[in-house]
Order: structure tokens, then C-alpha cells, then sequence
């Protein structure tokens, strides 16, 4: 029996042995040489300034284009946008940037149905994952998962339990790859409309909701000019009304909402199409050197 | 609790020390804590159905017991036949009752009569099949007098739930597992690392291959109406590769893990896809609910003693009860029905017994000749898999059409976001794996087994797919 023992202890020693180094190496290569996530893109703007920095779910990587943006107002803008972003994203994302000592004289905050969402990005959540290590604000967005302790101490599993994501595979992958949020300054234009995936928004809106008085409290905090928005629906979104509630939620808030109605311009229900985006990113602009 | 769980992995060493450091002093204490580990093993999938286990042991046990005391062939008959019917009779309910009211229904509604079926839409009790046939096999053998009647209760329990083989197999025998049970284990150092290599390749065919199989077999199954003929041509082969994984991985674990304990089981699988020809790959495949057919319907139904109509006849008839009883869907059937189909030729040529040699290749012209049959033999499993995958007939038609009519064989990109042909160099390097390693149980041991070793654990660590977690197929029947 001493014998079958020991022999265990050996391959459970080749087995730790291996997740370590594979972790080791995994970490080492996705925060240093791979360059390809929303996340590396926005760490790679340390020590910037911008004039205007937009936040928010898909609906900011989709709609604002950065460039019409900066061709309109003759400043200097960029889309932080994190696709299935909520507002525990865009609390860790402010902290971050501060972190990275990226300063910005407005920041843009889209604001939706993920208001009452307790939730976290499942994308963010992967590009965060190599990191969660190194910064405490990156631990401190992991704590509530479960499975914390494995993610953090268990070498390897994080790479593992993610495996579609994070693998052998996706990282080969991402080696070759080119950052392609680099191209637009952060923003991914929709192709085409096909005309499915209504949205239904909330009826009512949660008080006291914790991530989104963070957000605020934080912004306080910083001093940070915050204007909050609400990107366009298609017409036939349900419950509209709820956008009403939100507006009474923010001091600055600026309602999109229903800006555009020509079902042409929208991907899905709340998505717009590349040839939307730039309308809307038209119309911000103005209504940027409107109320300037 | 899955072979390929965290649970599993902390129920294992528990029970392992138990039964050798605190339970070992006879073979009695042995038994019971593998039962007690059996029960609880499974109790987590639902405890409720832990009574047909229980209710299923008794019958099994006392009706061989009565089947032996019994005084004359006719009470004997009696008691064989209740036996049977009793079993038979709960997996019909729980596994059959739902089909065969919907298809009569379906058939009267043909006829212009219009039935609403009852419906029990009962849950299937996991493994039923299995300790099913596990337990008729013994009732059989001991009606026919090959085994006398067991009357250790402990030792009979263990036999039918013994927790490796308890929810899918391999098919025990008496004979082979019974004599085991019957004396104290020793534990055996060479014969517990051979486990622990199986069980290492076990996981590595289930959440390696299979389960990386799984993810493009499932896009592509499930959109074929928009895959082109080259996907759904891969999605047949991933498939075959997925149910060989998680079948023979499942498999390969509960032998490792039985071993531990001291215990052989059957060998289940023998490298299937490397038959030269359909006969081969049923001495190959699932061997033991192969030969439980063989011995319990093909051999009583008269076998292959009468005219050619009789071994025609028997032939359909255990390869479409063995598509039967792996689901109660059209799909199995015309599954079992295609692989009597392929059989039928070489049974009417009497080459059905042609390939008995093990296989080699060389450099000549007969190696060739083997290449090739092994690669048809393939391609006819891989077209009798689309039965097997598919939802319904309906779908599985529609993707034999598509395959045979678009044409079309550029590479397409998949909703699991991968391209299609992505998987075919680790298909491969299994292939080659299995190839070299086909004369052993598993390719780990022997020389450089630390190397080996190691190599299975990264794999492990970096291949296996554990995002989407998935349970054995084979649980399902």
C-alpha cells in the first residue's frame, strides 16, 4: 500500500507541477503578448488623456463611432464600451482607468436595462480572468463568484474551467491576432438588419441599487464629470416607459431612446447597424456642441 | 455523480480508504462497504429510484433461490418467466410505456381515428437497463444451470450494484464477477496502478476527445440545415469519435476504479474503429451487451443451427432489440436495422467469422486491402451514428439528403465559433494513440509510462473541455 501511495502522491506532484507552469506560462502570454480583448485595448491607453470617453454595455461598443465623434467636435474621444456590460463592469472599468492613469474631462456612461443587473460582463469577465492576480480592484471583481478560492489560488483552473475562451486553442489563436478594437478607436460596427430579437425592458427600476450608487459615489469621489445616456431602441421595444424612471436616477442624463425609429437602421431590437451607429454618433456629437 | 465530477474524485479515495484500511478485515465488511458506497454513489442522482435497485436485487436473489429449490421444470419455468416479466416489465414502463402509446396512437390517428395517448412521462431511472440485463443474465444462467443459485445476500447485492458498473455497465456475469465477490481482496500494487492508468485514459477519451467531439458534432447536428456537405460528412465522423470517447472513456474508468478495488470487470471495448469489417466491430464494440445478446435472445432464438431464413431472421431481430434498448426512438431502430443490414453479406457468404486474427499492417499489398476495409467499415458506422444522433427519423433523412446533395466542401465556421475541420489533427493523433496502443488495455503503461503520464495530465489540463459540462450518453439508456 505505501508503494501504491507514494505512487499517487507522484502523479498528483506531476499533476500540480504541470498546472502551475501551464498557469505560469498561460498568464504570462495572455497579459503580456496577447494583445487581442476590450480589456487590453483599454489598458493599452495608460498615461492618455481623452476629452470624451464612452462606457457601457454593447450598445456603446456598437453605437458610438469615436471618430465621427472626434471629426464633429475636434477633440479627442474613445469607446471603453465592454460588450454585456453592467454596472459592476463599469465600476471596475472606473477604477481601473484611474488605476492606468487615464484621465478624461467627460465621461459618457450608457445606462439601460442592465441598470437593476447585480451581474457581471461574461465577456469582461474572461478578459479579466489572467489578471485577477495582479490588481486588487481585478481581485475584488472576482470575490462573489463561487468558485473564488479555486480561481485564485487553484493553479490553472481558471484556464481550464474556461477552456472555450481561455484554451490552448484561443491562445494560439490570439497570438497571430490583431487587437481589432484598435481599428475604430474601440468601436465594432453591426453589418445588415435582420430584424429579430425585440428587447423587453424592465417594468420597474430597483432602488438602492448597489453597483449603480458605487458608480455614482465613485465618480463623486474622483470629481469626474459623468453624463449618463440612454442609446436608441427600435420603436417596438417594450416597456419604453422604463427609460423615464431612469432619467430621474442621474443629475446629467441624456435620453436617445427613441432618437431613431427607421427599423433599417437597427441590427435587432437594440442594436443599431453600422449606418445607425452613425447617425447616432452624428446626433451625440451635436448634442455635445449643443449643450456645450 | 459523474466518473468526471469533483464529487467523484472525493468519493473515490473515501470509500478506497475505507475499504482497505478500516473495512478490510474480511471479505464480508469488504462487500458491505462497497454496497453502502454503491447505494449512496447512486443515491445522488435520485434516491427515490433507489427502490427499483433494491426491489430489482430481491426478485433476482430469492427467485434463483426458488428457481433452484423448485421441485420440477414447470415450477422452475414459472419462476423464470415471472422473474423476466417482472423486470422486463419495469423497464417497459419507465423506458418504453411513453413510445409505444405515442406510436399507436400515431398509428390510429393514420387510420382516420383520432387517440390521445396517455402519456407517463415518467423520469428514467439511471442505469435500469443495465441492472436489468445484469440481473436477468444471472436469473438466466441459473435457470439453465450454468451457476447455482447465490445465497449471500451481501455478495449477490454487490454483484448487481456494484458502483462501477452500476449505471452503464459493462454487463456483468456471474460467472465473472460472482467467484470475484466471493473472496477477501488483497490489495494488489500492479493491479491498482493499471487502474489508475485506465482511469487517467478514461478521463482523457471523455473530456479530450469526447467532449471536444461533442461541441462540434452538437453544432453541427444541430444546424445541419445549414451546413454544407463537407460538415455534416466531419459531423458524422466527430460524432463517432464523441461516442466512442464517452462511451469506451466511461468504460475505462470503471474498470480502472473497479481495479482499485480489486475487482476485474469485462472488457468492454477493443479499439472498434480499427474493424476490418461489421462482425469485427460488434466483437469490438459494447462487447458485453454484444454477447448478452449472443448468449440470452441470439442462442435461445436457435442461433445460427437452423437454415439461412433462421440466421437472417435472428440476426435482424438482436441488432434491432440491441438499437431497442439503447432508446425508445424509430431513430435506434433503423440504427439497430442498418447494422443488421451491413451484417447480412458476409452472414450469407459465412464470413462473418473472417477476421478473428489481430490486425496487422505492413509494407504490401494486403496491408493496403486491410486499410481499406478498416476505413469502409468506418464509413459505414460513422452513416449508421446519423440514425443513432439524430433527433428523429425525419432529421436524420434531411441530413443524409444535405450531405449527398450540396456539394459543397470549403471549410465553414460553426456556432461553437470554431471552424469545422479544426478538431481533425487531435481525431488524428487519437487515432494514431489507439493505433499503437492496441494491443493493451491503455497506452499509458509500459515503457516511459511517467512521460506518458505527464502527457495525459497536461492534456488534461489544456484539452479537455470544461466549460460545457456534459454527462456520459450512455447514461441515458
Amino acid at each position: 500500500m505505501s508503494k501504491f501511495i507514494l505512487f499517487i502522491i507522484k502523479i498528483l506532484a506531476i499533476l500540480f507541477l504541470a498546472a502551475l507552469l501551464l498557469d505560469v506560462l498561460y498568464t504570462s502570454l495572455y497579459s503580456n503578448v496577447v494583445n487581442t480583448t476590450k480589456f487590453d485595448f483599454i489598458k493599452n491607453q495608460h498615461d492618455k488623456h481623452f476629452n470624451y470617453v464612452f462606457m457601457g454595455s454593447s450598445r456603446v461598443v456598437n453605437h458610438i463611432n469615436p471618430r465621427i465623434i472626434d471629426s464633429m467636435t475636434n477633440k479627442k474621444s474613445i469607446n471603453f464600451g465592454v460588450m454585456d456590460a453592467k454596472p459592476k463592469d463599469i465600476f471596475t472599468l472606473l477604477q481601473l482607468m484611474d488605476l492606468y492613469s487615464i484621465q478624461s474631462d467627460t465621461l459618457f456612461i450608457q445606462t439601460d436595462y442592465y441598470y437593476n443587473s447585480r451581474d457581471k460582463s461574461k465577456f469582461l469577465y474572461v478578459d479579466l480572468l489572467p489578471y485577477i492576480r495582479d490588481q486588487r480592484i481585478i481581485t475584488s471583481y472576482f470575490r462573489d463568484e463561487k468558485d473564488f478560492w479555486s480561481l485564485y489560488y487553484f493553479p490553472f483552473y481558471r484556464y481550464s474551467k474556461n477552456s472555450s475562451k481561455l484554451g490552448v486553442r484561443e491562445l494560439v489563436v490570439s497570438l497571430k491576432r490583431k487587437n481589432i478594437f484598435e481599428q475604430d478607436k474601440g468601436y465594432i460596427g453591426l453589418k445588415g438588419s435582420d430584424g429579430k430579437w425585440q428587447r423587453e425592458l424592465p417594468k420597474k427600476l430597483k432602488k438602492n441599487s448597489f453597483y449603480n450608487d458605487s458608480i455614482k459615489n465613485y465618480l463623486n469621489s474622483t470629481n469626474n464629470i459623468a453624463i449618463f445616456f440612454t442609446a436608441p431602441f427600435r420603436p417596438d421595444t417594450k416597456n419604453l416607459f422604463f427609460v423615464s424612471q431612469l432619467k430621474k436616477e442621474y443629475q446629467m442624463f441624456w435620453d436617445f431612446s427613441m432618437l431613431i425609429s427607421d427599423d433599417k437602421l437597427f441590427k435587432n431590437g437594440y442594436h443599431l447597424n453600422d449606418e445607425g451607429a452613425q447617425q447616432f454618433s452624428q446626433q451625440f456629437s451635436n448634442t455635445i456642441i449643443s449643450k456645450q | 455523480m459523474f466518473f468526471n465530477s469533483v464529487s467523484f474524485a472525493i468519493f473515490l479515495p473515501i470509500v478506497f480508504v475505507l475499504y482497505w484500511l478500516v473495512f478490510n478485515k474480511s471479505k464480508t465488511s469488504q462487500n458491505t462497504i462497497l454496497i453502502l458506497a454503491s447505494y449512496y454513489f447512486y443515491s445522488c442522482w435520485d434516491w427515490r429510484f433507489l427502490f427499483l435497485l433494491v426491489f430489482s436485487t430481491l426478485l433476482d436473489y430469492f427467485s434463483a433461490i426458488m428457481m433452484e429449490n423448485s421441485s420440477t421444470d414447470t415450477k422452475r419455468k414459472i419462476w423464470l418467466w415471472l422473474t423476466v416479466g417482472i423486470n422486463l416489465g419495469f423497464l417497459g414502463v419507465f423506458k418504453y410505456y411513453d413510445f409505444f402509446a405515442s406510436s399507436f396512437a400515431v398509428l390510429l390517428n393514420g387510420f382516420g381515428l383520432k387517440a390521445h395517448p396517455y402519456l407517463l412521462e415518467l423520469v428514467l431511472p439511471v442505469g435500469i437497463s443495465f441492472y436489468t440485463f445484469h440481473g436477468l443474465s444471472y436469473v438466466i444462467d441459473t435457470y439453465y444451470k450454468r451457476i447455482t443459485a447465490e445465497r449471500n445476500f451481501i455478495d449477490y447485492s454487490l454483484f448487481v450494484s456494484y458502483f462501477p458498473l452500476l449505471v452503464a455497465g459493462p454487463i456483468e456475469r456471474a460467472t465473472h464477477l460472482l467467484p470475484q465477490v466471493k473472496i477477501k481482496r488483497d490489495f494488489n500494487f500492479e493491479k491498482a496502478k493499471e487502474g489508475i492508468y485506465q482511469i487517467i485514459w478514461g478521463l482523457v477519451k471523455k473530456v479530450v476527445i469526447a467532449d471536444s467531439c461533442a461541441t462540434y458534432a452538437n453544432a453541427i447536428f444541430d444546424h445541419y440545415e445549414s451546413m454544407n456537405s463537407l460538415t455534416l460528412l466531419l459531423g458524422a465522423v466527430y460524432f463517432a469519435f464523441q461516442i466512442y470517447g464517452d462511451f469506451s472513456g466511461y468504460s475505462d474508468i470503471a474498470l480502472g476504479t473497479s481495479k482499485l478495488f480489486g475487482i476485474d470487470l469485462l472488457k468492454n471495448f477493443n479499439y472498434p474503429y480499427f474493424s476490418r469489417d461489421i462482425a469485427e466491430f460488434w466483437r469490438r464494440w459494447h462487447i458485453s451487451l454484444s454477447s448478452w445478446f449472443k448468449d440470452y435472445l441470439y442462442i435461445p432464438l436457435g442461433g445460427s443451427k437452423g437454415g439461412t431464413w433462421m440466421k437472417v431472421r435472428n440476426t435482424f431481430i438482436i441488432f434491432i432489440v440491441s438499437g431497442f434498448w439503447h432508446g425508445a426512438n424509430w431513430t435506434f431502430i433503423i440504427w439497430g436495422f442498418l447494422n443488421a443490414l451491413y451484417f447480412l453479406p458476409l452472414l450469407l457468404q459465412n464470413k462473418n467469422r473472417a477476421n478473428m486474427d489481430s490486425i496487422v499492417l505492413g509494407r504490401n499489398l494486403a496491408s493496403i486491402k486491410t486499410l481499406v476495409s478498416m476505413l469502409f467499415t468506418f464509413s459505414l458506422t460513422c452513416f449508421a451514428w446519423i440514425f443513432f444522433r439524430s433527433k428523429s427519423i425525419v432529421e436524420a433523412f434531411g441530413y443524409i439528403k444535405r450531405m449527398f446533395s450540396n456539394f459543397h466542401f470549403e471549410s465553414q465556421y460553426l456556432n461553437n465559433e470554431r471552424y469545422n475541420f479544426e478538431l481533425l489533427l487531435l481525431v488524428l493523433i487519437f487515432v494514431l494513440v489507439e493505433w499503437y496502443s492496441r494491443t493493451r488495455e491503455e497506452p499509458l503503461s509500459g515503457k516511459f509510462s511517467w512521460i506518458k503520464v505527464t502527457l495525459a495530465l497536461i492534456a488534461l489540463l489544456t484539452l479537455g473541455v470544461y466549460s460545457d459540462y456534459k454527462e456520459f450518453i450512455y447514461f441515458q439508456f
